[in-house]
């Protein structure tokens, strides 16, 4: 299979000036102004839209209009013939974006985009005399949980092993967590990747301090960094670090920005067989609320899916 | 100082530590306690993160108890071998959904942890087998036969050597199959006990020398698995017998399912035993400290001066008994770390409080302040006597509560001239002393060396053996030299405990699945408790524990106390000194650890009485509610803050 490649384009302010429209769009929940503004943008330049939920606790189905599906059943929910989808990406999170862009890559269709807006602020909820004036409330935390198709038995050696590539965002505690439940990641070389420069300048500092203590933790690391809206940056460093070495397989962890999320997804898309790339996830449960409005608009047009 | 000597502390995860464990493994004083050679019931080993279950299991499993490491005969193998689990549980808790109805995905379960178990035993067997000599005193394992696998299986091997690497791709197949399990043929799934058993009594048959060797299978982290898997466990456990008996291990209150696949329900004692590491540590911790300290060092090439310990010692579980009962050698133990990290008398910090003018001045302020509410025209300087420098601290708090100062003067002239002092007879020294200590520190950007001492270590780790070698690992990291000085510098070791403990209240964000929310919690309670220590008057001193009075906390926050037990951000002790006449439940200590962070102490001092209401807000409120608990705190103990704890 060729590698997909990815073509960016973005506003210059809040405006959403593209000259996009498409066949159908799915899109997410409505948490904060900035997903209210990204599923009206959607709603008013598609023909026709979805709303889509996955639930960790139900695996291999995806909730599309209120009706829960399995894989197949999907497929069924792009009209016959599109020529052109949008993943409203700012609302759906990685799952959904996995399985849409899946069944997107087996039904052909020509043109898929995802919409991304950037948050002008993000919530800073902890305003009393903390000394972690850094953190941002933007999930509450969950458990680290396969996702059926992206997942393997950690706990099987695996020969030539593993490497690992985390994203790292604004919430240390998820990088915590991984650490904590895959405990296999402890003996694998790992490559950490910071969104630099961030969405706006000094947001960066944040990614960067909330993650140090525990980065600076960890061995056989590696630190690379990559703009924070970049997912051509992302899915580059994904592609280098999969392509180096022997290792049998590759894991990654997406906790930080959509795009870099956007970028694994794309990736595990691309490298599934035999097991070759695994996800490892924790369903964040995102806060309401979390962001303010619209700094600027993305769309990441996939060719080549 | 050399690097191995930095390096000394520096693996304090078990997961750091590997499998094999042979040499490597100081055996614990209650080791004798877990009786695994007479008793065949199911141990529940539970205890905070990082006390040392992991290690405990893996030391137990085979390829410490078989380790090629090891010279092993026919005389010394040991009676149980154990088989180590620690499930994939991002792998396992895909197990569930619309996909499969609740029986299939049990049987599905089952195969899959009978894969593991096999897999597990048959690696057991082949380490028998490693190595010419082996072969020649257990016989030779590449020989042996399995047909028994092909009842099970139609492409199962029939030869032992092909055994591993069928179970293998058996358990490739299953993962690959629940990738895309409405596209592929299902596996046939293998029905645990049956074939288990079938094995084990083959390989008897063959290996005599298995024939009285039970095996164990040690589930570790049992709270992370999913209800119906916990209960195909708890069946497991319910029946369990020789040749194959189950264990686990998990958090302290994370057995939350009692219940078996059938209608019976998990009974303790008649099926299991129940073990917590941390209580049977208690009394021996600080000879049990001493001792991995001085491992530590010996396995670097460092012998700490006049300390006896051997590395072969340490690792005898023969040689336990003696080692917690001697006392010479358990003084001589616990001396010599001491000496290495030597701690600080009260006598001597208040002598360091008068050295140091930074100290020196914010005591005399605070005096002087204090003063100005009484006689004007008495000086903080006549309070302030080098002879007595405990008392002349205390008098800081007193003159807050009130106290008259010509009063205080006459106390304090007494004690300098050595007659009866209310200092000394009403115990002012003995309740407001270190209060005072750790108040004087607060506005300071510097750690107070009262975190410094061995001692201190072993109260602010409280028998966790991780949080004590990390203490060890930042104290040895502060300052080059201290293995050619002999000893860690005070301040070294009290810089060394603020960042260790930082690290720990960040640690909180990764535990479990409300990780944030404990997070909130250690953050807002370790607030509180600073701003009880800022009162001047330290007439509640050293508050660093609560009870909730008024009512019953909502079953969500009930949830949440849990949790933070589990994870030891809390420790749960009966209570005491009950006010009033209501009924004495739980004191809830925040764990020690976290103390030197937050500048409090690490004592159980004076207990905050929380209403229901205050520890649901804290407990489960908004971020609003969080706010508004410490504002009503500080307003109701009316202290200014000047200051903010730094960023890490």
């Amino acid at each position: 299979m060729a590698d997909m490649r990815i073509r960016t384009y973005s506003s210059d302010d809040d405006q959403f000036s593209l000259p996009f429209n498409w066949d159908h769009a799915f899109y997410g929940k409505d948490l904060d102004d900035r997903c209210h503004s990204a599923i009206d943008l959607i709603k008013s330049r598609s023909k026709t839209t979805s709303n889509c939920r996955y639930d960790s606790e139900n695996p291999r189905f995806l909730t599309i209009d209120e009706v829960v599906r399995s894989r197949k059943q999907t497929a069924n929910c792009f009209p016959k013939g599109t020529a052109s989808i949008a993943i409203e990406a700012t609302t759906l999170d990685l799952v959904e974006i996995l399985e849409l862009l899946r069944c997107a890559m087996e039904l052909r269709v020509p043109t898929v985009d995802l919409v991304y807006a950037e948050p002008v602020s993000y919530q800073r909820p902890i305003n009393f005399d903390s000394p972690w004036l850094r953190e941002f409330s933007l999930s509450q935390n969950r458990r680290f949980e396969g996702v059926p198709g992206f997942v393997t038995d950690l706990s099987v050696p695996c020969e030539n092993d593993t490497r690992f590539v985390a994203f790292l965002g604004y919430e240390g505690a998820r990088l915590e967590q991984a650490c904590e439940q895959v405990d296999a990641l402890t003996g694998w070389p790992k490559t950490v990747v910071f969104g630099i420069p961030g969405y706006a300048p000094g947001w960066e500092i944040n990614a960067l301090a909330n993650n140090v203590a525990k980065v600076a933790t960890l061995e056989q690391l590696t630190v690379r960094y990559c703009s924070a809206a970049s997912v051509t940056g992302a899915l580059d460093i994904l592609r280098r670090v999969h392509n180096q070495g022997s290792y049998a397989r590759t894991v990654v962890a997406p906790l930080g920005t959509k795009p870099h999320t956007i970028a694994t997804a794309l990736f595990l898309i691309e490298n599934s067989s035999f097991q070759e790339t695994t996800l490892i996830w924790d369903h964040p449960t995102k806060s309401e609320n979390r962001s303010g409005a619209v700094r600027r608009w993305h769309v990441f047009r996939v060719r080549d899916l | 100082m050399t690097d191995k000597a930095s390096n000394a502390f520096a693996k304090n995860r078990a997961e750091e530590l590997g499998f094999d464990l042979w040499g490597d493994f100081v055996v614990p004083p209650f080791f004798h306690k877990l009786a695994l050679d007479e008793v065949r019931k199911p141990l529940l080993i539970e205890g905070g993160r990082g006390c040392g279950k992991t290690t405990l299991l893996r030391y137990l499993s085979h390829q410490t108890q078989l380790s090629t490491r090891r010279n092993l005969t026919a005389d010394s193998l040991p009676k149980q071998i154990g088989l180590y689990l620690r499930a994939d549980t991002q792998f396992l808790r895909t197990f569930r959904g619309a996909a499969q109805n609740e029986e299939n995905w049990q049987k599905i379960f089952e195969h899959a942890l009978c894969l593991m178990i096999l897999g597990e035993l048959l690696a057991a067997v082949e380490l028998l087998g490693t190595g010419a000599d082996r072969k020649e005193v257990f016989g030779d394992v590449h020989a042996l036969k399995l047909p028994c696998l092909r009842d099970f299986g139609d492409d199962a091997p029939g030869e032992f050597s092909d055994a591993r690497h069928w179970v293998r791709s058996q358990h490739n197949y299953l993962a690959s199959w629940l990738q895309n399990s409405d596209t592929a043929n299902r596996p046939r799934l293998l029905p645990l006990k049956p074939v288990l058993l079938a094995v084990i009594t083959l390989l008897r048959e063959q290996l005599p020398c298995l024939n009285e060797v039970v095996f164990f299978v040690f589930v570790d982290e049992y709270e992370n698995l999913l209800g119906y898997q916990m209960k195909l466990i708890n069946t497991l456990l319910k029946h369990s017998e020789p040749p194959l008996i189950f264990h686990v291990a998990a958090k302290r209150n994370a057995m939350s399912e009692r219940s078996t696949i059938g209608s019976e329900q998990l009974q303790e004692p008649d099926d299991y035993r129940h073990i917590d590491i941390e209580e049977l540590l208690l009394d021996d911790f600080e000879l049990f400290a001493a001792e991995l300290f001085c491992f530590r060092l010996l396995k670097k090439g460092i012998r700490l001066k006049e300390s006896p310990v051997t590395d072969q010692m340490l690792c005898d579980e023969a040689q336990v008994t003696r080692r917690f009962t001697d006392t010479n050698y358990g003084d001589a133990v616990k001396g010599a770390v001491a000496a290495f990290l030597p701690g600080i008398s009260n006598e001597e910090i208040a002598e360091y409080v008068f050295k140091d003018p930074t100290l020196r001045e914010q005591l005399a302020k605070g005096i002087g302040k204090a003063l100005e509410n009484f006689d004007r025209s008495l000086k903080a300087a006549a309070f302030m006597r080098e002879d007595v420098p405990m008392a002349s601290i205390c008098v800081l708090a007193l003159l807050n509560q009130g106290k008259q100062p010509r009063d205080l003067l006459n106390e304090l002239d007494k004690l300098e001239a050595g007659k009866p002092s209310k200092f000394r007879t009403t115990d002012w020294i003995h309740h407001y002393f270190l209060g005072t200590i750790f108040y004087l520190y607060l506005p300071l950007q510097r750690p107070c060396i009262a975190y410094a001492g061995f001692s201190t270590f072993l109260k602010l780790s409280r028998c966790n053996v991780r949080h004590f070698l990390e203490l060890c690992h930042v104290s040895m990291q502060s300052h080059e030299g201290s293995i050619e000085r002999g000893y860690v510098e005070v301040t070294d070791q009290a810089q060394a405990a603020r960042v260790a403990s930082a690290l720990f209240v960040k640690e909180t964000q990764g535990s479990g699945d409300f990780g944030n929310r404990l997070f909130l919690i250690v953050n807002t309670l370790g607030q509180i408790f600073r701003l009880s220590q800022q009162r001047p008057s330290q007439s509640e001193a050293e508050r660093t524990h609560f009870a909730i009075v008024d009512g019953i906390p909502s079953e969500d926050a009930q949830d949440i106390l849990r949790e933070c037990i589990k994870w030891s951000v809390l420790i749960a002790v009966k209570e005491t000194k009950v006010k009033d006449v209501r009924l004495a439940t739980n004191d809830y200590i925040l764990n020690p650890i976290y103390a030197p962070y937050f500048g409090i102490s690490y004592n159980k001092g004076r207990k905050l009485e929380m209403s229901a209401a205050f520890i649901d807000a804290l407990l489960v409120g908004d971020r609003a509610s969080l706010d508004q608990l410490v504002k009503s705190y500080k307003k109701q103990w009316d202290v200014i803050v000047s200051d903010q704890i730094s960023l890490l």
